[in-house]
């Protein structure tokens, strides 16, 4: 996937901008608070249909203008090219063109341009709390399997019922018999449950070792990465989603007394969190700033290579600010990487001498300045 | 606030009002139209309200609505008495009775369990269905609740709570989920499509 030609009006900061892209490494190099993210997040709008930034779509319009737009040629090898718009207004709904039919529905608009996206935010899924790393799970784990989407909705639904009659029964108000009942809801969220539990282990084992692959080359080989789940119960014994609503079940019963004295549910996905450790220390206890990052860089390096496998060719990869408080070297090592991985890679700097001339000797660069982007020597 | 309206018809549009899906101006509408139609069509409508509130009551075995204490489904000797179909609201009677295949019995639970609503099995015709359990020849009972969170926790109470611990050997089906009929599966959402996978049946 590549995006050949990008254009944004009234966007942002930028009245009017035109890019034309390289397939490798493409640059936007200048000051901070001049553009250059704004650039970055114009195409993962495109891919997603909304900002990780922006609170409301609003945000993203040029001050003083009642709409914005962004419009990008892309070259697709699964697909026929791409003549894909997206516009924002102040009175309109937002809408997109693809190929020049308007849609207003945005699921029929996400995922025609697939884009990885990099940014500080990632850095919370390693040190932030555990129900960041529960909603990248869910996140990631939703885009491709609608079964997991059903059933964290009913998971959901089940947990708050669940929660309700066992306060009711912790504050001893129940109704008569409702206290039997609790066995029905015990199945359905094990039912749900054990779904949940099942792919997010699959899919952090996958994941494991494809960002241990990408954390080894980063770092020289010298440190190791190791991504684990920690499900609320063991499911270390159990191979398949029958075995851990049985296990679930069980657990249940275990904490019985416990649950209906603190009128809560205890065990379950919604509280799961996820470990990352460099060389067996755990990253969010350890880790440097740059090793944490090293971290979130190995995982989204992880994420870009599954949607390859998904949708069959690489996606765009959207690097902002990742160079800071990477070294020499695993800033080399990244390009190198990802010069290999043949996604078409945009990055975000505020000077060229943290890349090698190897490397710069074939990427196209802009500075950006106060909304404008030129392109760096001709 | 002034009184925009002559007392009486303020307390009718404000009836009108509690009624299910109808807005301060539907009731407006309707309450001028009740206005506006004869005397004895205005009658007739607030006969029927009343009657329906004097002489409707629930059946004594299936708890469905009836005027009579034992409706006609339950009196109607033709219908099997060994399969009970078990629903959750009496509109959904009606929708199984509109098959025309259905020859046994029901039992209407008037509800699903829902502790966010304060519904527990006391609120739910659960002791009528399991006096009939143990004293009828019941060899089946069809589960027929909505496929929802609350649907289905209820049916897997009265699965386990109540007609397993009987011990008579009754058995225990749940209505099938998945493709409607003449509907196109581009059309269905992917939890129809998942389910309707799940319970695929081998084609004979």
């Amino acid at each position: 996937m590549r995006i050949d030609y990008l254009e944004v009006i009234h966007y942002r900061n930028y009245r009017r901008q035109q890019i034309e892209p390289v397939e490798g490494l493409n640059i936007f190099v200048g000051e901070n608070a001049q553009g250059k993210s704004n650039l970055l997040e114009s195409m993962y709008v495109l891919a997603t249909s909304k900002s990780t930034r922006a609170s409301r779509d609003s945000e993203l319009i040029l001050f003083g203008e009642p709409s914005a737009s962004i419009r990008a040629r892309v070259n697709r090898i699964k697909d026929i090219d791409l003549a894909i718009e997206f516009d924002v207004s102040l009175v309109e709904k937002k809408f997109a063109k693809l190929n020049g039919s308007r849609h207003t529905r945005m699921a029929d608009v996400i995922g025609q341009v697939n884009a990885v996206m990099f940014d500080s935010g990632d850095l919370e899924t390693i040190r932030g709390e555990p129900s960041v790393r529960r909603r990248f799970l869910d996140l990631e784990i939703s885009q491709t399997s609608p079964r997991y989407v059903h059933s964290l909705g009913a998971y959901r639904k089940t947990i708050e019922q669940r929660n309700f009659l066992l306060k009711e029964i912790r504050e001893r108000r129940a109704r008569p018999g409702s206290l039997e009942t609790l066995s029905a809801w015990n199945v359905q969220l094990a039912n749900y449950g054990s779904l949940l539990i099942d792919r997010r282990r699959s899919f952090l084992s996958r994941l494991s070792v494809i960002a241990a692959e990408a954390h080894s080359l980063l770092s020289d080989g010298r440190d190791l990465l190791e991504i684990t789940y920690l499900p609320s119960f063991h499911v270390n014994d159990v191979s398949d989603v029958t075995g851990i609503q049985q296990e679930f079940l069980n657990q249940l019963a275990f904490v019985s007394d416990d649950e209906k004295a603190r009128g809560t549910t205890l065990i379950g996905p919604q509280r799961d969190d996820v470990s990352f450790s460099v060389s067996k220390r755990d990253s969010k206890l350890f880790g440097s700033q740059g090793q944490q990052r090293t971290v979130a860089l190995a995982v989204k390096l992880a994420e870009r290579q599954l949607i390859e496998e998904l949708v069959g060719e690489p996606p765009v990869l959207l690097l902002d600010d990742v160079l800071s408080d990477l070294d020499d070297l695993r800033r080399r090592r990244l390009f190198e990487y990802v010069g290999e991985t043949g996604s078409q890679t945009f990055v975000t700097c505020t000077n060229l001498r943290a890349f090698p001339a190897s490397i710069l000797e074939r990427a196209r660069i802009w500075n950006v300045c106060e909304g404008k982007a030129e392109i760096s020597g001709g | 606030m002034a009184l925009h309206y002559a007392k009486p018809l303020a307390r009718l549009v404000s009836e009108f009002e509690k009624l299910p899906g109808v807005g301060p101006k539907s009731a407006q509408r309707l309450a001028f139209h009740v206005l506006r139609i004869p005397d004895e069509e205005a009658q007739a409508l607030a006969c029927a309200i009343t009657e329906v509130k004097a002489s409707i009551q629930y059946c004594e075995i299936c708890a469905n609505f009836t005027d009579q204490p034992i409706c006609d489904i339950c009196e109607d000797p033709r219908r099997d008495r060994s399969t009970i179909c078990v629903v959750s609201e009496p509109r959904d009677l009606i929708a199984m009775e509109k098959t025309n295949e259905y020859r046994g019995v029901y039992h209407v639970l008037q509800g699903v369990i829902s502790p966010m609503d304060g519904i527990g099995p006391d609120r739910l015709r659960i002791r009528q269905l399991l006096s009939r359990l143990e004293n009828d020849q019941v060899k089946e009972v069809i589960l027929a609740t909505n496929p929802t969170v609350e649907g289905d926790a209820t049916a897997m109470y009265i699965t386990e709570n109540v007609i397993r611990p009987l011990e008579k050997g009754i058995r225990v089906t749940k209505i099938a989920h998945g493709m409607p009929i003449g509907g196109d599966i581009d059309y269905a959402d992917q939890a129809t499509l998942i389910s309707a996978l799940e319970w695929r049946r081998d084609m004979r």
